[in-house]
């Protein structure tokens, strides 16, 4: 038997703290008062709390059917400023399309050689958020 | 995009975040294989994510509509008096101190009351609209352009001196007269007066004071110089530096009444005055006053009463331009032809006999019953257009008979 089926304390632990880092997160964010702030807030906790290694935040543009980044983290790179809106963009272009989630568990594993570039990543924790967002 | 990610990225997930039904942002979070990958808990998560995220969005978008209203002028888009007046004195107390240029603007539309009364007030609202974003696209992101009245603008220049203050102020002026406004198939096109003061410690002294020489300057235009032109304020005097070309009156700016135009012109460029005056001014007049004499009892104070198109008599809609304030009534005869009634009608509707008091209370309440607040003596939906102009809206069976009874009523409270 697992230590945690043992004692149920553990596993409880476990989930609290996570939960707890859950809770931070969804504080953090709900105290945003401007738009770039919700923006650059839940591009920080995604990362910062819930252990994702980058974020992305896009804006929905429907009149030019465009997605604007407005907000990065964890890039070493500044990704692609301005994506058409399609479901041939890939997940990003759906999801906003169908107005759903889009969850790829398993992927590919990652080559040796980018573990490196995926360490460095890792430490570029600072958000970056691009002041484009004027609410239309 | 999606390359980059596959090489990269270990599992991954893309949540579009809704604010009212509508998918307004969408984020996506990468997990490489140091960090893990992204479980089926963390979809569960990053939903609930989703979701703070929308319902903080909608407060934030909620927050800046709400100081949006705030400091901007729905109609327009510009800012509005409060905020103007707001900035003028802090603008004012930064140019004292640094000794810093501050030019003010001030302008309004040419007979913007006769393009109502002729076109109608969504016509007008038109206009100003127009103007306004008109506005917007001549000024610079460091000048405060507001709307401060029903048709006048304002415009703060920062950092600006009387001189380059005029050059903005002339480009609008001239683009002003360009515009040409579409009604019926016909091109209507609208002049501007202009009055600009400039900071100076010996003449200026407080903020107001800038405004008021502006507003002296635009005085000046329409009363010295004939409205359509550009007046400054020079410390000493006024000046004229523009002056658009000759205009007639709006309703005789439409292609229907053109060979009028091209005649008064005419006789204005050969000099011709007396000619001028004989031939088409005094026509208007004449003009005018059958127009003004005829309608003159069905337009007071109430301006139209309007029905759904469908027939419908259950619906009024009402459009109110009240007299300026502590103004008399200018249709006395109307008002005491209804006194008697009228009396009655109060009674009426007290439905309890009079007593001393009450009568007093009454005589109190005409005193203090002004144009701004005389139509909350009727029913139904009220509202301030802008300016001495209101909105009534009222749903009874009777509908419009009973909202020009209610109405005037109403004034015969206000001005008896």
């Amino acid at each position: 038997m697992f230590p945690q089926f043992i004692n149920g304390s553990i596993i409880k632990d476990v989930f609290s703290d996570y939960l707890t880092r859950v809770k931070l997160a969804i504080n953090e964010v709900a105290k945003a008062t401007t738009e770039p702030e919700v923006y650059r807030y839940l591009a920080e906790t995604l990362v910062n709390h819930l252990s994702f290694n980058r974020a992305t935040v896009r804006k929905v543009n429907w009149e030019e059917n465009t997605l604007s980044l407005v907000c990065y983290v964890g890039f070493t790179e500044v990704p692609t400023l301005k994506l058409p809106l399609s479901e041939e963009i890939g997940a990003m272009g759906k999801a906003t399309l169908r107005g759903e989630g889009m969850f790829i568990f398993d992927e590919e594993e990652i080559s040796p050689e980018l573990r490196s570039l995926s360490q460095y990543d890792r430490i570029q924790k600072e958000a970056h958020t691009l002041l484009c967002c004027n609410s239309s | 995009m999606t390359e980059y990610r596959r090489k990269h990225t270990h599992s991954f997930a893309v949540i579009p975040v809704k604010v009212k039904g509508l998918v307004r942002v969408v984020f996506e979070v990468d997990r490489m294989t140091s960090g893990g990958r992204i479980t089926p808990r963390d979809k569960e998560i990053l939903d609930l994510f989703s979701e703070t995220v929308g319902t903080t969005l909608e407060r934030v978008f909620a927050q800046e509509e709400l100081k949006a209203a705030l400091i901007r002028d729905e109609l327009t888009g510009l800012f509005n008096r409060r905020y103007f007046m707001n900035r003028l004195s802090e603008e004012y107390e930064r140019a004292k101190r640094y000794g810093i240029p501050l030019s003010l603007c001030i302008f309004d539309i040419d007979n913007f009351k006769l393009i109502n009364d002729t076109y109608g007030h969504i016509f007008g609202d038109q206009v100003l609209r127009q103007i306004g974003r008109l506005i917007s696209g001549a000024v610079r992101h460091v000048d405060i352009a507001a709307r401060y009245g029903g048709e006048e603008f304002t415009i703060l220049f920062t950092h600006t001196t009387l001189e380059d203050a005029a050059i903005i102020a002339e480009r609008i002026h001239r683009n002003i007269l360009n515009l040409i406004f579409p009604h019926d198939e016909k091109g209507i096109q609208v002049t501007a007066t202009f009055g600009i003061s400039t900071y100076s410690p010996v003449n200026i002294r407080e903020p107001k004071e800038l405004l008021h020489q502006a507003d002296m300057a635009l005085y000046e235009g329409k009363r010295q110089y004939s409205k359509n032109c550009l007046v400054i304020y020079t410390g000493s005097g006024y000046e004229i530096i523009q002056r658009g070309e000759i205009r007639l009156e709006p309703y005789l700016q439409t292609k229907s009444v053109e060979p009028w135009k091209t005649l008064s012109l005419h006789l204005y460029k050969n000099n011709s005055f007396a000619l001028l005056i004989l031939g088409v001014v005094l026509p208007i007049i004449i003009l005018f006053a059958f127009y003004y004499g005829k309608g003159y009892k069905n337009t007071f104070p109430i301006h139209g009463i309007s029905t759904p198109d469908n027939g419908s008599n259950q619906i009024g809609l009402a459009l109110i331009e009240t007299p300026p304030l502590g103004a008399k009534s200018k249709d006395d005869t109307f008002f005491e032809e209804n006194l008697i009634s009228s009396k009655q009608k109060i009674q009426r509707i007290s439905n309890k006999p009079r007593t001393g008091r009450k009568e007093r209370l009454l005589a109190k309440r005409k005193i203090h019953l002004r144009p701004y607040s005389l139509l909350t003596a009727t029913k139904g939906k009220k509202g301030r257009i802008f300016g001495s102009e209101f909105v009534l809206a009222l749903n009874d069976e009777r509908g419009k008979e009973l909202l020009a009874q209610q109405l005037r009523m109403a004034f015969l409270l206000a001005y008896y």
